[in-house]
């Protein structure tokens, strides 16, 4: 081929290179989440951590060093929601390289501590999520509190002799300082929620280096 | 450049061009859906895997109405081995908060799929008896004010 004929099918290559990258992950430093401003700071709420070996110590909505913590408010006789959105995170890192997934934190804040025992949160959570904290606020002020800080609704509502909870689905992932980044509607799938939990575990060591 | 080659790159090009775009509608489905004449099929039957003292659990299907006339799922049910009681649940969401409700039907227009999925419809297995078990499968047979009732194995999950 000439040397024009070489430009041109250089010329032609680019082309089919844009578009690919057109079609593909444009946004891929964007959060799938939702950003709110300004951001929740939930790092001054405490709630009693029932998990194995915490023994009701008073758990601080804080991500370790570089880390993510992700929250949710849900109760285990809830049997779509509650197990879907846990399934998609423990998928979520589970997907994470090994080295990666100590660095993101769990906890489930159960919005019906009645019914919620120690046991059942812990069983709970060793079945989506091993590691997870199982936190049950010890009286109606600290669970207030906890819902208030991350903006949660829950309310009772009556069936017969049974009961469940109208309530916030989302999932809310935490930094080290206690500012709520970013937050997960519900149905957002694993997916996205793995790719922004490596988006900002990236953050995060960056940050790290910078400093 | 030979009138040849030029024809030939550009032929190339547009080949490329359509693998390129091609690429990009990653999620359409291939279609299993053949006509089977007036039916009514329910398929992806599968249950979300319950940890060990959980009570409640749930079950998701898809339903393809193929017949000519609206139809309707009105009661599921699973054997008392599994769970005491199965009821027709919708979630929706109100004002950010979700909420589940009982329905007393699905209605499933004639010509429609509907999915029951997480965050939607789902059949709820109330006071299971023992966990559901990734892998196992569970009968769960549904009834519909038409077709009748149908029996599907729904394979459980996480």
């Amino acid at each position: 081929m000439s040397t024009r004929g070489a430009t041109r099918a250089l010329g032609l290559l680019l082309i089919v290179a844009s578009t690919l990258v057109a079609c593909g992950d444009a946004n891929e430093d964007k959060l799938g989440g939702t950003i709110r401003t300004p951001a929740l700071q939930v790092g001054a709420v405490r709630v009693s951590d029932d998990s194995r070996g915490a023994d009701g110590a008073p758990f601080a909505m804080k991500a370790q060093r570089g880390g993510v913590l992700l929250v949710y408010f849900g109760y285990t006789s809830c049997p779509d929601l509650c197990p879907t959105t846990l399934a998609d995170i423990g998928h979520a890192i589970k997907q994470l390289p090994k080295k990666d997934r100590s660095r993101v934190s769990v906890a489930l804040v159960t919005i019906d501590p009645e019914r919620d025992t120690a046991d059942v949160m812990n069983s709970y959570l060793d079945h989506f999520v091993a590691g997870g904290h199982a936190l049950r606020p010890v009286d109606e002020s600290q669970q207030a509190a906890a819902q208030r800080a991350f903006n949660v609704t829950a309310k009772r509502v009556e069936e017969g002799d049974t009961y469940s909870f109208e309530h916030s689905g989302t999932t809310y992932g935490v930094d080290e300082h206690g500012t709520v980044v970013v937050e997960w509607p519900f149905g957002l799938g694993s997916t996205v929620l793995h790719r922004d939990l490596v988006l900002l575990l990236a953050r995060n060591l960056d940050k790290g280096a910078m400093t | 450049m030979t009138k040849f080659r030029r024809t030939l790159v550009a032929v190339v090009a547009i080949a490329a061009l359509g693998v390129a775009f091609a690429a990009c509608g990653s999620d359409s489905k291939s279609g299993d859906t053949e006509s089977g004449g007036g039916k009514l099929t329910v398929a992806n039957a599968w249950a979300r895997s319950s940890p060990m003292l959980a009570k409640a659990g749930a079950a998701y299907v898809d339903i393809e109405n193929e017949s000519d006339t609206d139809d309707a799922l009105v009661s599921a049910s699973v054997a008392d081995t599994i769970a005491m009681k199965t009821e027709l649940h919708e979630t929706i969401s109100e004002g950010g908060a979700m909420k589940m409700q009982m329905v007393e039907k699905i209605v499933v227009p004639k010509g429609k799929t509907v999915t029951l999925k997480p965050g939607g419809y789902h059949i709820m297995l109330m006071e299971l008896k023992e966990p559901l078990q990734e892998g196992a499968t569970v009968d769960v047979t549904l009834e519909f004010e038409k077709a009748g009732t149908k029996t599907v194995k729904a394979e459980v999950r996480t």
